[in-house]
């Protein structure tokens, strides 16, 4: 049964005034007898609680355990994954041919007629157009170690620790 | 020592830990109503706070954005651990998880807690973050993520409901004297 009065009555119990201080209705008063003595009970059933003694070892022992974060933070991965990313692309543009006709645009080769033959070099062993594929391979394949360490697995830990 | 902390400091969190333990303890028990869990919640709370700690803006107080962390980290470990039981059933877990302090408590003060019982969620944890008097009441509704209306509107409501509940049961209690 909600009293009329109520609201008013309970703001004086806030305030810390006693019944004596009040000019009430009888009725009020009674109210207001029923509300402090309410008061009184919530105010002991709340008192501050303490934890366990060793609360705070606890949680400086877990705060310990936790991984130190690394210098891979999403941000540098992602520079890095750019930078990967870059190289690749150059190199792969490189290799398909398409700079034989960049480089001679950019640095167009003067005419000369030699004289005496040139020495002729041994043919290298290495091929070197499979030793830029394979290292553009390890480039992606860095990249994706990169994006799945630096990126995803932040971000989606991240998630989780806010759902949780 | 905030800045201190953030700067590496980290055994200065530890006299943090000792400063607000006390009250963030309490919140989680008051959520949980069982001391073992508050108190496994509570220190999953510092270990966050210690980690959002660099998000931490200063325009509210730290205890009050502690506090928040606390309450959210209970509410979320009630949510995943809530068993679903009948109204009777409620009433019966709520009369003896009390029942072990009832040796401890006069009769009205168990009273008051098996009514406690009796709100709803919303309305219990507004009277009782109140009623643990730390923080101010524009404070309290800032930890619960509620506007200051909402909050004085759920602790009128909850004293109301435990003042005609407190009537009737010392009422019962004449009767069967």
């Amino acid at each position: 049964m909600n009293h009329p009065s109520d609201e008013k009555l309970l703001r004086y119990l806030d305030e810390g005034k006693r019944l004596e201080e009040l000019s009430l209705t009888e009725e009020e008063q009674v109210r207001f007898k029923e509300l402090s003595r309410l008061h009184e009970l919530l105010l002991r059933e709340h008192q501050p609680l303490m934890p366990s003694s060793n609360f705070t070892s606890r949680v400086m022992n877990s705060l310990r355990r936790q991984p130190t974060p690394s210098l891979l933070t999403p941000r540098n991965g992602l520079w890095l994954l750019a930078g990967l990313v870059v190289a690749t692309g150059i190199t792969i543009t490189v290799l398909s041919g398409e700079s034989a006709s960049l480089t001679q645009n950019i640095l167009p080769a003067p005419s000369l007629k030699w004289t005496t033959p040139l020495p002729q070099l041994p043919k290298p062993t290495l091929d070197v157009k499979q030793l830029i594929q394979g290292i553009i391979i390890l480039n992606s394949a860095l990249a994706l170690f990169l994006l799945d360490r630096a990126v995803l697995r932040p971000f989606f830990q991240r998630r989780a620790d806010r759902l949780s | 020592m905030i800045d201190r902390i953030l700067a590496g400091d980290q055994d200065g969190y530890a006299t943090l830990v000792d400063r607000y333990k006390s009250f963030a303890f309490s919140i989680a028990v008051k959520v949980l109503n069982n001391r073992a869990e508050a108190e496994e919640v509570a220190q999953d709370a510092f270990v966050k706070a210690f980690y959002y700690l660099k998000n931490f803006n200063k325009q509210s107080k730290f205890s009050t954005w502690l506090y928040r962390i606390v309450f959210n980290t209970a509410l979320s470990h009630k949510r995943k651990n809530r068993v679903v039981m009948d109204e009777l059933d409620q009433q019966t877990v709520a009369y003896h998880e009390h029942a072990d302090h009832a040796l401890e408590r006069n009769d009205k003060q168990q009273y008051v807690a098996q009514a406690l019982q009796l709100l709803s969620d919303a309305d219990r944890e507004a009277v009782q973050l109140y009623y643990l008097r730390e923080l101010s009441l524009e404070e309290t509704a800032e930890v619960l993520g509620l506007n200051l209306n909402t909050l004085k509107v759920r602790v009128h409501r909850a004293r109301q409901r435990l003042a005609e509940e407190l009537r009737k049961l010392l009422k019962e209690e004449a009767l069967t004297l």
